[in-house]
């Protein structure tokens, strides 16, 4: 992190006299620039908790700025937030509008799709699926499964706070469970209770679990992240970061799933997952997506040959600066 | 072989013979190479407006102005059946048949490759209708053709043509996360960037926090980028043309074609070709084998420019 020079904070305090209360979080005077218009778009727009000079100051403390705008865009929807749920992630964004796109390219438009997204936080995953698909005729049932009733409750906002931009289908599609993952025998009979009427069966279980280490999470993660993401998103109890893998798997075998998608930290994780799913035997072949920024970012496994075609991930595409 | 006397006398007829048919398919052949050397004129396609002016001459001009009026409008009607509308007509003051200016449009598809050689000077000697003692005057008349572009009338939910891109051609970038990304960090980093890889333009949007509406904008910019960039070339091509075209000195010395009535003979000086019929050509009938020959001369010096580069 390069260090914040008297030089730079007082560029920033000719551009806007509150400018220099983001430095400390924004690191340089465009990011910052950047962010105090969406602060002061949203003091406009009436939603603002206290003066803008306040939501200044809390975000140079660190706030995520999702946080204090309680919201974050995913895809053409806008995910609401709040303190308690995990902010939904750009790589998540990515690869789950990819997977949209590649069912949608492979699989027959009569397909009624039926999806489990575990550890479903703000409900981002399961609404923009099923927007997605239904955008192009595509009928599916999604169903988020969360061991946080906050963010059940904030699914079920979701759907309501996206219902212009969704199909209008969606509120019998998509739906919301308590589930713990790693108790796995309870949360497939949960999940097969939810889906009994139509034969029981999941094609595709997908997950962005908690992913890091106790390790990790001192060392690599943001401030931000750590002093305001629920640590109950972000680590596993014990502080393994490969804990949910194993347990995401099965549960995909029970309820009979074609594929299975997971989101992993990146590196080494993603081999360990991929080793481990490959050594369960369940499935024909696993394979790794890199996101956009060429960091391993998803772990995905299919159940036949007929769902071979999942293993190729989306593009990376990315650049650090603009001047680049 | 002819010249071999050992040769089998059976043969030797068979092989005269043959002499005449490969040499007539050799000129095909020729053509075809030519032709296929050649590239099309980027704007060949189009349909053309063509321009008549008097030149040198005066009111004997304007009148030579008005039979090549009469000569293309019949060409387009009967030859053709190219509809012809006309764009604007001054008459001259002189009164008669006398043409000031006449601009007209021939809306055909191709129109402008097959007018593009009747640019240029044409002069006429003839005896005028106004003149009494009987003398050959010399005058000229001043042809400018230039490609007609279609109009772009955008209906409801039409897209500017000029706008149109192939997606593959488009590089999208994403502004990436420092450091390794997913659940470690929660910065926004929605800015996208699109590079229209064969023009080399550049649409770069940060303005949203949703990277899904950068995506939509940075495409909307870069495509009216690359319309304008499109019509301003488009635009000093045409002007590069008119130039060109209006370069050409309207003098008597000039011209590139003449036609002269008191030997019944029109020649093209470009190619050296002349019909011997003039009143059936300013009928428009013999315009077609006169057009072919310059356009073969168009070819072949388009080919003699291939050479010398």
């Amino acid at each position: 992190m390069p260090r914040i020079t008297w030089q730079l904070i007082r560029t920033a305090r000719r551009k806007h006299p509150l400018l220099p209360l983001l430095l400390p979080e924004c690191r340089t005077v465009e990011q910052a620039f950047m962010e105090l218009r969406w602060l002061m778009r949203e003091q406009r727009g009436g939603g603002g908790r206290g003066g803008l000079k306040a939501l200044c100051q809390k975000r140079g403390r660190g706030w995520p700025i999702q946080y204090l705008l309680g919201t974050q865009p995913f895809g053409p929807l806008e995910i609401l937030c709040e303190r308690g749920v995990l902010i939904p992630r750009p790589e998540t964004e990515q690869y789950t509008s990819h997977l949209a796109g590649h069912i949608l390219k492979h699989l027959h438009p009569r397909t009624q799709l039926r999806i489990v997204d575990l550890c479903t936080g703000t409900g981002c995953i399961p609404l923009l699926l099923h927007r997605e698909l239904s955008t192009a005729g595509m009928a599916s049932r999604v169903l988020g499964v969360d061991i946080s009733a906050k963010a059940v409750r904030l699914g079920r906002r979701n759907l309501e706070h996206n219902k212009q931009e969704l199909s209008p289908s969606v509120g019998e599609d998509v739906q919301f469970l308590l589930g713990d993952v790693l108790d796995v025998e309870c949360l497939v009979k949960a999940i097969e209770r939810r889906f009994q009427d139509g034969g029981g069966v999941v094609d595709v279980v997908i997950s962005n679990p908690p992913y890091i280490s106790k390790e990790g999470f001192n060392k690599s993660t943001g401030r931000s992240v750590r002093n305001y993401e629920p640590r109950l998103a972000l680590v596993p109890e014990g502080g393994d970061g490969d804990v949910f893998y194993p347990a995401i798997a099965r549960a995909a075998e029970k309820l009979g799933a074609q594929a299975v998608v997971a989101e992993v930290e990146g590196w080494e994780q993603a081999e360990r997952v991929k080793r481990e799913w490959e050594g369960s035997g369940v499935w024909e072949g696993v394979d790794i997506w890199k996101d956009f920024a060429g960091i391993e970012r998803t772990v995905v496994g299919w159940r036949c040959a007929g769902w071979e075609w999942i293993r190729d991930g989306p593009d990376v595409v990315s650049y650090r600066d603009w001047e680049e | 072989m002819l010249a071999d006397r050992n040769l089998d006398p059976e043969l030797r007829p068979l092989a005269v013979s043959d002499i005449a048919s490969t040499e007539s398919s050799l000129s095909t052949l020729a053509t075809t190479i030519t032709q296929s050397l050649v590239t099309p004129h980027p704007f060949a396609h189009l349909s053309a407006l063509v321009e008549i002016r008097p030149g040198a001459g005066g009111s004997e001009a304007s009148l030579f102005a008005g039979d090549l009026l009469k000569l293309y409008t019949t060409y387009c009607d009967d030859v053709r059946n190219w509809p012809l509308s006309m764009v604007s007509l001054t008459a001259s003051t002189e009164g008669g048949d006398g043409v000031q200016e006449a601009i007209f449009e021939v809306e055909a598809p191709g129109a402008y490759e097959i007018f593009r050689g009747e640019a240029g000077v044409h002069r006429v000697q003839r005896v005028p209708a106004t003149e009494k003692q009987g003398r050959t005057h010399t005058s000229t008349v001043n042809v400018v053709v230039l490609p007609s572009f279609p109009e772009v009338e955008l209906g409801e939910g039409e897209e500017d043509p000029d706008c149109i891109i192939d997606m593959k051609d488009v590089r999208v970038d994403v502004m990436r996360a420092r450091g390794a990304g997913g659940q470690h960090v929660n910065t926004t980093d929605s800015a996208v960037r699109m590079t229209h890889i064969p023009t080399g333009i550049v649409a770069a949007i940060q303005d949203s926090r949703s990277q899904h509406k950068n995506r939509a904008k940075a495409l909307m910019v870069l495509k009216s980028r690359i319309a304008e960039k499109r019509r301003a070339e488009r635009e000093a091509e045409e002007l590069a043309l008119r130039r060109s075209v209006t370069k050409v000195n309207a003098g008597r010395s000039d011209k590139m074609r003449t036609y002269n009535y008191i030997q019944n003979r029109v020649t093209d000086h470009r190619c050296g070709f002349s019909l011997h019929d003039l009143p059936s050509f300013m009928n428009g009938e013999t315009l077609d084998s006169m057009i072919d020959q310059v356009r073969k001369w168009q070819m072949e010096r388009d080919v003699e420019n291939l050479d010398t580069r």
